[in-house]
């Protein structure tokens, strides 16, 4: 399916956003700024980007504990987050929420979550909520290596199936779950194959490229949409940085990730394809990137002069009403 | 005022619920049953303990969900149904069964407001069968709440009559907040007047079952019956009892509570959870802190003993706080000075 | 010869000075005949139709629905078909010329208490209703609007303890500002500082020996300038009758006798006859107030109660309507909760007429001070036995007991009182009729 240029102008907007809010993010961390843990997304454009591309704000998602990059996909206010980020009050969830629990109900996104495997039996609420709505739209989540082997996300494509909600469960497989790599940790020689015996359509994708994920996405909601119940996306992918910020990632051989970027990365493979394809010019993109700069670069400096909290403030919002 | 079961109470208010508000919707185990059966009869449950009969044939199936055994999806469902615009009353049908999907409570409903900012709202309800007395054993008797009424973000619920179990359903169903609503299997068949109309009572207002100015007594759930029977053995002796009833722990009615430890000096706190950590620990610790100097004797706690509930009949009884226990307690508190 | 004429706010009843336009039936053009409805029109009493006095066409509406207008005002033009518009402008100038003057304030006799508060005629309603005191409401605008009155209704949501304070101080939970839990009104709230020092309860039993001044409680204060007041300036008069009990005693014991009935107190046989009387004697069951004798079509009877340090005087609602069985258990409900601290602030609120018994204490006759605005009080003796006369010329004894009833003669006439007498006294003389 052939996109249009601003469609396209836009795919790429979203994933630059997302990896330059990352590699800024990993650059400030050190400086000691930031509370608390940072799970960076670079890398994984392709997927958040391939997905919410095709939703609306009436669809919605939830994340998980590496969720900067679904946020800013489903349109999340950047400079917003990074307020979050740095725990300041004007942040998008008035700095209580953090790294870990960044959420924008009035667009959809339902929350980056702290725990593994916790979104997906929500997800299906949101879906059963999208059922009786009848508006055609749909809810989605984000499931990992690690928590693919969580039993909350078996309970949610069970129930999913059996009520025949629009859920699309995407799995998008970086290879690990934590510190453990996901051959060990999934018993399961065909992870799709266990999927599909949910009786879940699955729609498998290349991770590192934004349109085999988008095509894959495509067919799912084109189900999903239309009342066939939930589908599955699956896509393999990867990190270019630790489970956290800080892990030095023993785990992995050296020259892993160095040379995925330099010869598998989601951003150069989206440029390679539309510029000679003759589809977006250089000079588009390199605008782009120059100007998403700029906004991370002005996001952090704001985040840094961000207002600290009231005392009051701890006891606001436990309850709508107490 | 015609009379009715808590049983009936609570069903009744469900249906009125679902009547009045289309968001409202029912999801659990056997809510309707019968789904898949061999027989072709839907509606086969209408919830084990019968509190969800007739919504089905009225409400349909998009409204009264038939669940797998899965109580994280349940729950977890019943957040995102929640967060996404509907008012989902869930049913987990032991209160014991939060094992399994603690962390859709306790870190997820109980949390998203706080960590996602005032836009966010749950506004669901988990249905809960709780207590002791029906040989159910230890892991179908618990009286959880002390755990619930722990957690920030939840509201507890417990309700001790057919009347306010029904005002109090409806009034959860219209909180904003995530409502934890525990209900007594042995207080299911017990009735009282009930009116037909709908109505809310509001949280954090305790009832005061019975006046006097000797002894306080204040008691959870079932135990308010109990402490009603302590207070008119005592009567009988010239000891004048003021039973509360605080009909949800969190929040809690501190004000009704302390108010009337001022004038009485006196408390004995029945709790049917064990002793460590409960609600009778946590109403002594308050007035402790708070009532201090208005205690003439120590405060006393009626609990259930540091053990699991046991399954034999006569262990059960032991088990379980009596009214002749409180009347001990109150008893004990009068003879101190 | 049709003309332009005006539709104004009509007076319906002596009392109504305004009116709310609750509702046009007919649109401006349109032809009207005689007899068609014009609007809805609401006052403090009915919703009526406003109908049209003559043919015509509706030339202009000036009237807003759901406005409230004085009577008299201008609410529409009706003309002739072919009447222009500037001779409809010429009406109405001189219309709401005269309206204006008409409107001028007219010269009030000068009253002793302030005027009641300006409130529109639902809010009236409703305050009669709800039982809501318009006096003691604070507009947001204006008038008092219906809204204030309906809050001012719902009573403070207070700590039960906090209630029976209150009601023992004799103190309205309105205006009081709660401390407790999402504003709740607690006992400390109740007469703020008085927790500063723990509240030790006076033991009894060491009597004093000395002499001593004891403070005024809130009710002694409350009783001391209620009652003042009363005896100061309400023109009290007092009218005793004589009334054979023997026939309603046998009747006690019969109905008494099965040992599962229920028991009836001598006092019970006499709310029911008095609510009853007071129904038969309408113009008996009022209030006096600045604007009028405020006449109950319900009987809200008082029965004064003992307790210690004080007295009260709570309510049984719709006394006339109940069985006496029925009111005997209100009024046995009521005294027990009085003496528990019970009762709530709208058990002593809105009384129409009360009853005093002192018989128990072998009081024969007495005066009782009348509790306003209330028009009248029942003041009960003790039973006593009197030799009669009897009809055969010999001497018998019967059963007496003298009722006094003191009367406001600004509301009550002598003679209104003594037929009220005789009535009650018809009732207890002939007691079945007090059981049906």
């Amino acid at each position: 399916m052939q996109l249009s240029r601003e469609q396209l102008l836009q795919a790429f907007r979203s994933m630059v956003k997302i990896r330059e809010f990352e590699e800024r993010l990993h650059i400030e961390n050190p400086k000691g700024e930031i509370p608390g843990f940072l799970h960076l997304y670079a890398g994984q454009e392709a997927v958040a980007a391939g997905l919410c591309e095709q939703l609306t704000e009436r669809d919605y998602i939830i994340s998980t504990h590496r969720g900067h990059g679904h946020c800013i996909a489903k349109g999340c206010d950047i400079p917003a987050m990074m307020l979050e980020i740095y725990g300041r009050a004007e942040g998008l969830c008035n700095g209580k929420g953090g790294s870990m629990h960044i959420a924008d109900v009035t667009k959809g996104m339902l929350g980056a979550n702290g725990i593994v495997g916790g979104g997906q039996p929500i997800a299906v609420g949101a879906a059963i909520a999208c059922k009786m709505r009848g508006d055609g739209s749909v809810a989605a989540s984000f499931t990992g290596d690690g928590a693919a082997n969580q039993g909350t996300v078996f309970e949610a494509m069970n129930l999913a199936v059996v009520l025949q909600v629009p859920k699309v469960f995407v799995f998008e497989m970086n290879g690990y779950s934590e510190h453990t790599g996901g051959s060990y940790s999934t018993g399961a020689k065909d992870p799709v194959q266990r999927i599909r015996s949910f009786g879940i359509p699955v729609f498998e994708a290349d991770g590192f490229d934004f349109f085999s994920v988008h095509d894959a996405v495509r067919q799912a909601l084109e189900i999903s949409r239309n009342g066939g119940g939930p589908t599955a996306v699956y896509a393999q992918t990867t990190r270019y940085y630790g489970h956290f910020e800080g892990d030095p990632m023993l785990y992995r051989a050296p020259g892993e990730v160095e040379r995925l970027r330099a010869g598998n990365d989601c951003l150069q493979n989206f440029r390679r394809r539309v510029t000679q394809a003759g589809l977006l010019a250089v000079d588009d993109l390199d605008g782009i990137e120059i100007e998403i700069r700029a906004l991370v670069d002005h996001s952090v400096t704001a985040a840094k002069a961000g207002r600290g909290h009231a005392p009051a403030e701890l006891l606001t919002n436990v309850y709508a009403s107490y | 005022m015609p009379v009715k079961t808590m049983r009936e109470a609570i069903n009744e208010a469900l249906h009125q619920e679902m009547a009045r508000d289309p968001r409202v919707i029912v999801l659990g185990e056997d809510v309707s049953g019968g789904a898949g059966g061999t027989s072709g009869q839907r509606e086969a449950a209408g919830g084990v303990f019968g509190l969800t009969k007739g919504l089905l044939p009225r409400f349909g199936e998009a409204r009264v969900i038939d669940t797998p055994i899965s109580e994280s999806a349940i729950i977890g469902a019943a957040n995102g149904a929640a967060l996404a615009g509907l008012r989902p009353v869930a049913e987990i049908m032991f209160a014991d069964f939060v094992g399994v999907c603690f962390d859709q409570i306790l870190n997820q409903a109980a949390k998203f407001r706080y960590m996602f900012g005032p836009n966010a709202k749950a506004p669901l309800v988990i249905r809960m069968t709780m207590g002791a007395g029906m040989g159910a054993a230890a892991q179908h008797s618990q009286t959880l709440y002390p755990l619930f009424t722990a957690i920030p973000g939840i509201k507890v619920v417990t309700p001790s009559n057919a009347y306010d179990a029904k005002g109090l359903m409806i009034a959860a169903i219209r909180d904003d907040d995530p409502v934890i609503f525990l209900e007594h299997k042995m207080l299911y068949g017990e009735s009282c007047e009930v009116p037909d109309e709908p109505y809310a009572l509001p949280f954090g207002e305790a009832a005061l079952v019975r006046a006097g100015d000797d002894v306080t007594i204040v008691a959870f759930a079932r135990m308010v019956n109990f402490a009603r029977a302590a207070a008119e053995t005592l009567a009988a002796e010239g000891i004048h009892c003021d039973v509360i009833d605080p009909r949800t722990t969190s929040p809690l009615d501190e004000d009704m509570i302390l108010e009337s430890v001022r004038a009485t000096g006196r408390l004995v706190v029945v709790d049917e959870s064990p002793p460590r950590c409960s609600l009778a620990a946590d109403v002594a610790a308050m007035v402790a802190e708070r009532a201090f100097g208005y205690l003439k004797a120590p405060v006393r706690q009626v609990t259930a003993p540091h053990t699991p509930v046991p399954f034999a009949a006569d262990l059960e009884n032991l088990y379980i706080p009596s009214p002749e226990k409180i009347v001990q307690a109150a008893r004990a508190t009068m003879a101190s000075r | 010869m049709p003309q332009i004429f005006a539709v104004t706010m009509p007076k319906w009843g002596l009392e109504m000075t305004e009116g709310q336009l609750a509702a046009w039936h007919v649109a401006e053009g349109a032809a009207v005949a005689k007899g068609v409805e014009l609007a809805d029109i609401e006052t403090a009493k009915i919703v009526n139709t406003l109908e049209c006095e003559d043919d015509g066409v509706v030339a202009r509406l000036l009237g807003k629905a759901g406005e409230i207008y004085p009577v008299g005002a201008l609410l529409a033009v009706i003309a002739p078909a072919g009447v222009n518009a500037a001779e409809v402008d010429t009406f109405i100038a001189q219309k709401t010329g005269a309206a204006l003057q008409e409107a001028a304030p007219v010269p009030q006799v000068a009253a002793q208490e302030p005027a009641a508060p300006k409130a529109t005629p639902l809010a009236k309603r409703a305050a009669v209703e709800l039982g809501v005191d318009l006096a003691g409401l604070t507009p947001e605008g204006a008038r008092i609007r219906l809204a204030d009155v309906q809050a001012a209704a719902q009573p403070p949501r207070a700590t039960p303890r906090a209630l029976q304070r209150a009601a023992a101080l004799g103190i309205s939970l309105a205006g009081i500002t709660g401390t407790g839990r999402q504003g709740r009104i607690t006992w400390e709230d109740i007469e703020p500082g008085a927790n500063a020092a723990a509240p030790v309860s006076p033991k009894v039993g060491a009597a004093a020996q000395r002499d001593e001044l004891l403070p005024l409680s809130g009710m002694r204060r409350a009783i001391a300038s209620t009652l003042q007041a009363a005896k100061q300036t309400i023109p009290h008069f007092y009218l005793t009758m004589d009334v054979e009990m023997d026939r309603l005693l046998a009747l006690r014991a019969e109905v008494n006798a099965p040992a599962s009935a229920a028991k009836f107190s001598v006092n019970d046989f006499l709310l029911c006859a008095t609510a009853k009387s007071l129904t038969a004697c309408p113009d008996m069951n009022v209030h006096f107030t600045p604007e009028g004798i405020r006449r109950f079509a319900r009987v809200d009877l008082g029965v004064a109660v003992s307790i210690e340090g004080g007295l009260l005087v709570p309510v049984i609602r719709d006394a006339a309507q109940l069985s006496l069985s029925a009111l005997a258990a209100g009024a046995r409900d009521l005294a027990a909760k009085a003496r528990g601290r019970g009762l709530q602030a709208e058990n002593l609120q809105g009384g129409t007429f009360t009853v005093s018994n002192l018989g128990m204490f072998g009081v024969r006759q007495f005066e009782a001070i009348i509790n306003p605005p209330q028009g009248g009080i029942l003041a009960v003796g003790a039973t006593r036995r009197e030799a009669r006369e009897t009809k055969d010329g010999g001497v018998g004894f019967v059963t007496v007991l003298s009722v006094t009833l003191s009367c406001d003669h600004r509301a009550i006439d002598g003679a209104l009182g003594a037929r009220f007498l005789a009535d009650f006294k018809a009732r207890v003389e002939a007691p079945l009729s007090l059981l049906v």
